[in-house]
């Protein structure tokens, strides 16, 4: 009798537990660790976004020295009458 | 030793200072086009992100049929941040492929590939190619149901090519079917010959941009000026590619490719199993063609016939002489368009059906 009901119970669940054994947690299972995940991501984005400022700063500032050395190129350049 | 001495020992073995003033010197031009520019160095970065991922992925895969899939299960599971760099490792593979496109329709529709660039187009042709093996044989490496049924179908494919496609085939199977061997070879070609073969091509094709410098389209002859690649252009690429990385990182983060049920080379193929995005349009166009055709096999025909599409598009700077002197094509404009057309739609509907 035993068997049997274990035999039943094995047919019953066993599609239930393949099913589980294929779902994989792509990502940290607990909450906690999932937070953590998406607020690193947010302060990342946060990094990246002073980080293209800084450069975007400097940028314009080596074109400003750059415009400002071509112009006083130009400014030298001896007229002819 | 102190920084001053290091580098004057450095100094006496090696020119350094001769690059520092080469790339001071080195001068690009900008125009209104030049955004498509860009899209190079983001191929070259990305490169870079899967070079560096998958070499963090190669300590923990397991090529053997028997483990490859629980070996994978594992990186995500288990290891530390491992479910991270798998993540990475794949929206970095579909991100490099997109970017390589539009770099190749880029160049395409501006007429870079004209003479005396056709070496440069080829180049970039041929890491196209290798970039999508690179593709499919990482896809492959999963051993899941339906990665096994993808290179069942494209190994299969290749295999209808007259002449030499029964070669390929059991080349690229190492056997008459998809089996344990096919997943060494594909993990032998993803990680020592493709890489080799990559940097060799990226090399060659970095070497021609600097011999011949960037190209300029013909609409835009005369309306260029000069900028130093060092630093303007580099701070500009190193902007687009923070952008880049935060996008790739935040696809990753948010979406991690899914893992299906273990290979069974003995089971039928899952039911509305698709290949990748980047072979949706080719899978779409073996949809069109009858089984058979003319008394001959329709599936033959179709490969037949995108070889010889896809082989077109490869010599085409050779066929395309008025760009080459500097004249505006516009027949090769609207087959560039149609190719550009054909590759959306085809994708799109077959992403849809």
């Amino acid at each position: 009798m035993g068997r049997l009901l274990s035999f039943i119970g094995f047919l019953l669940f066993a599609p239930y537990q393949l099913c589980a054994a294929l779902k994989i947690d792509l990502l940290p299972p607990s909450g906690y660790d999932r937070s953590a995940i998406y607020l690193n991501l947010a302060l990342f984005w946060i990094a990246i976004i002073v980080l293209i400022v800084l450069i975007r700063l400097k940028l314009h500032e080596v074109e400003r020295v750059q415009t400002m050395e071509a112009r006083e190129k130009e400014e030298k350049i001896p007229m002819l009458d | 030793m102190s920084c001053r001495r290091l580098k004057s020992w450095i100094e006496d073995r090696y020119d350094v200072d001769g690059i520092v003033e080469l790339s001071r010197h080195k001068l690009v031009p900008v125009h209104s086009r030049e955004i498509w520019y860009y899209t190079g160095g983001i191929v070259l970065f990305l490169f870079a992100v899967q070079f560096l991922t998958g070499m963090a992925l190669a300590f923990y895969y397991i090529p053997y049929f028997e483990k490859a899939h629980g070996s994978i299960i594992e990186i995500v599971t288990k290891l530390n941040m491992g479910w991270f760099f798998r993540s990475l490792h794949h929206w970095g593979a579909q991100a490099a492929i997109f970017v390589m496109f539009v770099h190749v329709f880029a160049t395409l529709l501006l007429k870079s590939y004209r003479k005396p660039r056709e070496l440069l187009w080829i180049s970039g042709f041929c890491l196209l190619v290798v970039s999508i093996f690179f593709g499919l044989s990482g896809y492959f490496l999963l051993w899941d149901e339906r990665a096994f049924a993808a290179v069942r179908v494209a190994t299969g494919g290749a295999g209808n090519l007259p002449l030499f496609g029964g070669f390929i085939k059991a080349f690229l199977r190492g056997g008459i079917d998809v089996t344990g061997e096919t997943l060494v070879r594909f993990y032998a070609f993803h990680v020592s010959v493709l890489p080799i073969l990559t940097l060799a091509i990226v090399g060659f094709h970095i070497l021609l941009v600097q011999h011949h410098g960037m190209s300029v389209p013909i609409s835009q002859t005369g309306k260029s000026k000069e900028v130093p690649f060092f630093p303007n252009i580099l701070y500009k690429d190193l902007m687009i590619w923070l952008v880049v990385l935060g996008v790739v990182v935040t696809l990753a983060t948010l979406l991690p490719p899914d893992i299906a049920k273990k290979a069974d080379p003995l089971a039928p193929p899952p039911e509305g199993v698709k290949p990748e995005w980047y072979f949706l349009f080719l899978f779409q166009t073996l949809k069109l063609f009858p089984g058979k055709l003319a008394g001959m096999n329709g599936e033959t025909i179709a490969i037949v016939l995108i070889s010889l599409a896809v082989l077109f598009f490869f010599l085409l700077p050779f066929f395309d002489r008025q760009s080459g002197r500097g004249n505006k094509s516009p027949l090769f404009t609207a087959i560039g368009i149609a190719y550009l057309l054909y590759f959306v739609v085809m994708t799109i509907v077959g992403y849809l059906t």
